[in-house]
Parts: structure tokens; sequence; C-alpha cells
């Protein structure tokens, strides 16, 4: 029986590649084995983007002073970050991926969608989680792990909803909004004040899919329903071009944008001209127009950083790193003094107080602006708990 | 009514005009180019990059469609001229492949945040009658008309037509003819960025560019010339319309939710009731 050599041939090439596996894993650098991990799972691409790499560059503004003044107790915060997409299960996907590395917090996206479908995950690994959506019921899970940077949207929708019937004595409220969770939310929220604060129903809504470009159809339903405002939670696409397309219909009525309007309004999706008149309510004055000196400053790094001007929600971004920070420096740096830092602790951000309230809701203002014909934005309403 | 009318129509005749580019290519190779709605996007994305640096804005356009002429022969030959004898899916495949690799090159390049490229009306609107309309619509409309009219003349009127057509016809005798089969391949392709070119300029200013744009827009047109009639030139538009005004005439008076299962329904009913559209000829195969 021939002995079980390979050919020569094969030897060298088997030779080359233990070789050359060696050299590698040689190669590999040492992990820098004491890094504090924070993970990041956000949409870096797809039809979301918008909501990815604008707050991972605010993340990054929060942990750079931090790494350069040698981090916390000599350890360097190292931010991961994964793709989450337009999709939940690439949101699921890339958070398995970056619990991998043991994290001890992970920021996700500021999208209901996919935060509810990462909570469980992130509920049965104890590893708290931080994020600025506003859907609702986000905070309504009983997740004892999750903290919302940001308000929740019964707070904005109430406040937009007593700006539309007390200020501007509207009852014929008409709602435009995108078929997801944030448009659910906008939509539920709106609907339920209307009715337990004024016995109202919304006259018209109309829904549209993600990538819809065109809004004719439910502008049109609006103006055929007579309604005499229209209200309009989507994403920043959608809600410039609804602006746009508001106008180019002939539609007169007050028309009121989500947040996310006075995103798209930052990120020059829609000109100071086309959105003269309109209004948006959001979780605080546009950073550009905030008079604190604090703020200030952190919109004139952001634009030399990235080119951009920041919006409220790379605020509540960098504010809630700053504040997790805060938390591991006064806490410590595992998971659980993690979670009991941030539920107790008052941090002071560039925009003001964030403080958790039972269901770990971050930040409690809302306002709605009024957008002016010089580009800047009017306060018109800022809101006040009612009870 | 007419509101919502020029607005479906324009829609439409964008459908139409990236489902005659993708038509073309396919009437051509055989091959089916699923990377047709990135031509659309990087015809937008490089208008807008020649808005910013200056460039009036005709001449912008105009860059941006020639550049898209150059992308459409890059593309053949790369893409399909190596693949030429393999099977039709080898290129296929490679469209899907070149259509993940563009928009992620986009996101390189252009970053994650839509753009916004001015209108050449610049907001103002048109008064006809009472009704407000909005200049971008009609001027979709008018262009298609004219690039629809060109093209007509292109393949019937001109030896270069007639040779594009005998290549698309059968290749083989095309090649017995004097033609060269590959030149006039190459050419339909750039013929077909040419086109999807225009349409990603027309379409740029009434949209906000952003990377995944070209895929809403395959996916209307390929429904679009599978109710036309899959291979027919006059198939693509008539699809394209109808598609574009059955999008909006759903959403206007059924529902704006289900309109895009609706839109899909149909396409259903029609590859059940009328596999070859409205103006395919009935093959068994194509050979």
């Amino acid at each position: 029986m021939r002995t079980m050599t390979l050919p020569r041939h094969l030897r060298r090439s088997a030779t080359l590649v233990v070789a050359l596996g060696a050299a590698i894993y040689a190669a590999y650098p040492v992990v820098a084995a004491d890094t504090i991990k924070i993970g990041a799972v956000l949409p870096i691409t797809s039809a979301l983007a918008a909501y990815g790499t604008p707050f991972v560059e605010a993340m990054n503004m929060a942990i750079e002073p931090v790494n350069a003044a040698g981090g916390i107790n000599g350890r360097k915060i190292e931010l991961i970050v994964e793709d989450a997409q337009a999709s939940n299960t690439v949101a699921i996907n890339a958070l398995n991926k970056v619990l991998q590395s043991e994290p001890v917090t992970v920021f996700g996206a500021a999208l209901g969608t996919q935060v509810l479908a990462m909570m469980p995950i992130t509920e049965r690994e104890k590893v708290p989680l931080i994020a600025s959506p506003g859907t609702r019921r986000v905070t309504q899970q009983g997740a004892k792990y999750f903290f919302r940077a940001g308000t929740h949207d019964a707070v904005e929708k109430e406040n937009w909803t007593r700006f539309l019937v007390d200020d501007l004595k509207k009852k014929r409220i008409g709602i435009i909004h995108v078929s997801n969770e944030w448009g659910y939310s906008g939509r539920d929220n709106t609907t339920e004040f209307l009715q337990k604060l004024y016995g109202l129903k919304p006259v018209s809504i109309a829904s549209y899919q993600l990538n819809d470009k065109d809004y004719t159809a439910q502008i049109h339903q609006m103006v055929q329903d007579g309604v005499d405002a229209i209200a309009v939670q989507g994403h920043p696409v959608e809600e410039a071009l609804i602006v746009r397309q508001l106008k180019q219909q002939g539609v007169s009525v007050p028309h009121v944008g989500s947040g996310t309007l006075c995103m798209a309004y930052q990120r020059d999706l829609v000109s100071k001209e086309e959105i003269a008149g309109h209004y948006c309510e959001a979780p605080d004055l546009l950073p550009p127009l905030n008079p604190r000196p604090q703020v200030q400053a952190f919109v004139e790094a952001y634009k030399k950083r990235t080119g951009q001007t920041p919006d409220v929600y790379a605020v509540h971004y960098y504010d809630a790193m700053n504040m997790l920070i805060a938390v591991m420096k006064k806490y410590g740096v595992d998971r659980e003094k993690i979670r009991d830092g941030m539920k107790e602790i008052s941090y002071e951000g560039l925009i003001g107080p964030y403080k958790a309230d039972e269901e770990g809701n971050l930040w409690h203002g809302a306002m709605v602006m009024e957008f002016m014909p010089d580009g800047s934005a009017k306060a018109i309403r800022r809101y006040k708990p009612s009870s | 009514m007419t509101q919502i009318l020029v607005s479906g129509l324009a829609m439409g005749c964008i459908y139409a005009l990236v489902g005659l580019g993708f038509i073309l290519i396919y009437n051509a190779t055989n091959g089916l180019n699923f990377a047709q709605g990135e031509f659309v996007m990087l015809a937008a994305f490089g208008f807008y990059t020649a808005l910013a640096t200056g460039l009036p804005y005709v001449a912008a356009a105009a860059v941006a469609v020639v550049g898209m002429g150059v992308v459409g022969y890059v593309f053949q030959r790369l893409l399909f001229y190596p693949l030429r004898n393999r099977s039709f899916l080898a290129f296929i495949i490679a469209t899907i492949g070149f259509s993940i690799f563009a928009r992620n090159l986009a996101l390189l390049v252009w970053g994650p945040n839509p753009l916004k490229v001015p209108s050449f009306f610049d907001g103002h609107l048109l008064r006809i009658s009472g009704v407000v309309l909005a200049p971008e619509h009609l001027f979709i409309i008018v262009a298609t008309m004219i690039l629809l009219v060109a093209q007509y003349l292109l393949f019937f009127h001109t030896d270069l037509g007639r040779r594009l057509r005998a290549t698309a016809q059968n290749p083989a005798v095309a090649e017995l003819m004097g033609i060269r089969p590959q030149r006039m391949i190459a050419i339909t392709f750039v013929l077909s960025a040419l086109l999807t070119g225009i349409a990603g300029t027309l379409v740029a200013p009434i949209f906000l560019v952003d990377v995944d744009m070209g895929l809403a827009l395959i996916l209307k047109s390929f429904v679009a010339v599978i109710i036309g009639g899959f291979g027919s030139i006059p198939g693509a538009v008539a699809g394209g319309i109808i598609v574009g005004l059955l999008d909006i005439l759903t959403a206007v008076f059924i529902s704006s939710t289900y309109k895009d299962a609706i839109a899909f329904a149909v396409l259903i009913a029609f590859l059940i009731a009328r596999p070859q559209g409205l103006f395919g000829e009935r093959v068994a195969e194509r050979v």
C-alpha cells in the first residue's frame, strides 16, 4: 500500500499556507485587551442612512476627548459600529454581531421599529440599550435595560395637538403618515389626544410607503376631505417632499411636520423659502438657533467635522454618550452598574437636563416651531406637562 | 383631477423611459439589466455634482447624460462582452452585482444623506385655466414625447437604426450582411444608458437624490414592461404610462395604503390572463 504522502507540489503549497497563516496570526495586532466596548447598531446604508453616520459622528465627538485624556481609569472607549440598514432582520443580525464583542452598552437607532426588534435580545442579554426613537410604545414594554435619549411621541403629539387646536384654532385635522411604527405612533397619539383633550376625531388620515416619492394622492385626499390643518409624520425625505408638493397642489392650510422635518431642514433637503410659514415639532430648538454657547460650540465643531449642520437628534446622541461616560466614571464599567447609574443620575447635557423617569425616558421637552422667511425658527409652543 | 392625471402621466413617462432602456438591452442581447435603476441614480448624482461645480443648468444635465453614455459603454464592455457567449443568466447576475456595487459606491462618494437638485423652474407653478400644475411634470411629459419621436426616427429612418434592429432580430444573419453585431450591441447599451440618464436628470429635481432611488423605479418599470408586452418597445412606453396612472388613480380613488399591493395584483392578473402583455407577441420560448 502506498504511504499517504502528498505529492511534492501540494506539500509545498501546504507549507506555504501554514507559513502564511502563522504570519497572519502573528501579525494580527494583539487587540488592545482593555478597551471599553460600546456597541452601535444604526442604519449606515439604505433609505434610512440619514439616521446612521450623522449620529455615529456625534457619538465619536463625545468619545474622542475622553480617550485623548486617557479614557476611563486608563481604559479607552471603543465604539463598535454595525450596519442595521432599513431592516429589522439586518438590525438583529448586526446586534448579535456587536454582542460578540461583549459591549457594556449598545446604542440603537432613532427608529422605533428597530429598537423594538432589538429589545428582546438586549433584555435577555441584560445589556443597556440607549436610543432615541420617538415611537411611544418603545418604553411601554416593561424593559429594564432601555433608555430613551429623547422625547417620546406622546409628549410631542400632545404638544402639537394642543398647538393645532388651542393656538391655531383648527378643528378639522388631517394626518399623513408613513406606514411604519413611527408613522403609526404619530397617527395613534394624535388621534388619542384629539379625542381625550377635545373630543375631536381626525377628519382624514392617509398613509404612504417608505420609498414613495409622490404624495399627490394623499394630499388630494386631505383637500377632498376638507381639512383645515395637516399634520405629517414621516422620515426626512418624505417630509421635505411633502412640503414642496403641498405648495404645488396649492394647499394653503397650516401644515406641521414632525421632528424629522426639522431634521430635513438641517440637512438642506428643503430650502428656507420652501419651508417658510410651515411648522415643525421637535424635542428642542434647532441647534444652530439655540442661544446656549455650548450648543453653538457643538454646532461649529460638528460642521467642521462633517460639513453638515447637526439636528437635535445628533445632540441627543452626543449628550447620551456623555451621560453614559459620566455614569461609567461614577458607577463603574459593567452592565448592571451602568443600568443602575443611568436610572439614578441627573445629567446636564448641551441642551438641558436628562433624567430617567420610571419608563426610562431621559428627555422630557418638546416644542413646536414656525419657520420664518429668513431661515430662522420661532418657538411657538413649549410642552408643559398637563398633570 | 387634472393635477392627478398630469402627475401620474409624468411618473408614467419616467417608468416608460427606464422600461425602454431596459427593453432595448433585452432585445439586443436577451439579457435583463437589473442595474437599469442604478443608471437613473448615477445620472441624478452626476447631475448634482455637475451643478455643484458651477456649470449652468442645461450644461450640467448634458454632462450627466453624456457621462451616463460613457458608463453604458464601459458597463457593456466589462459586464456584457466577456459574458456574451455564456448563458444569459450570467449577465443578469452580473447586473445585480453591479447594482449593489453602484449603490455602495454612490454611498461612499456622496454620503448617506439625500441631496437636493434645484429645479429649472425654481418652484414656480403654472396656472392653466384655474388648475395649478408643476412645470416639472409637464416638462417630463414633453421631453419624453420628444425622446420617443427621436427614438422612432432613429430606429426606422436611419441606417444605424436599421442595423440596430437587424442585430436585435438575428445577430448571426446581421453579421452575414456585414453588420458588426458587437458594435451594434455596444451602441444599444449606450443608447439605453443615455435614455435612462435623461430620465435621471428629469427626475432628480422632483425627488430628492438618494442612493436607493433606482430600486423603486426598476421595480415599477419592470411591471410596466410586462404589462406592456415584454420585448415590445411601444409596449414599454404604454406599460410605463399605464403603471404611472394606475398608481396614482388607485391611491386617490381606492386606497393609498394598498396601492402597491393593487399594482402587483394587476401584474399577476396580466401574467395569468394575458402573459404577452398588451403589445407583445405570443411566443412560447425565445430562442
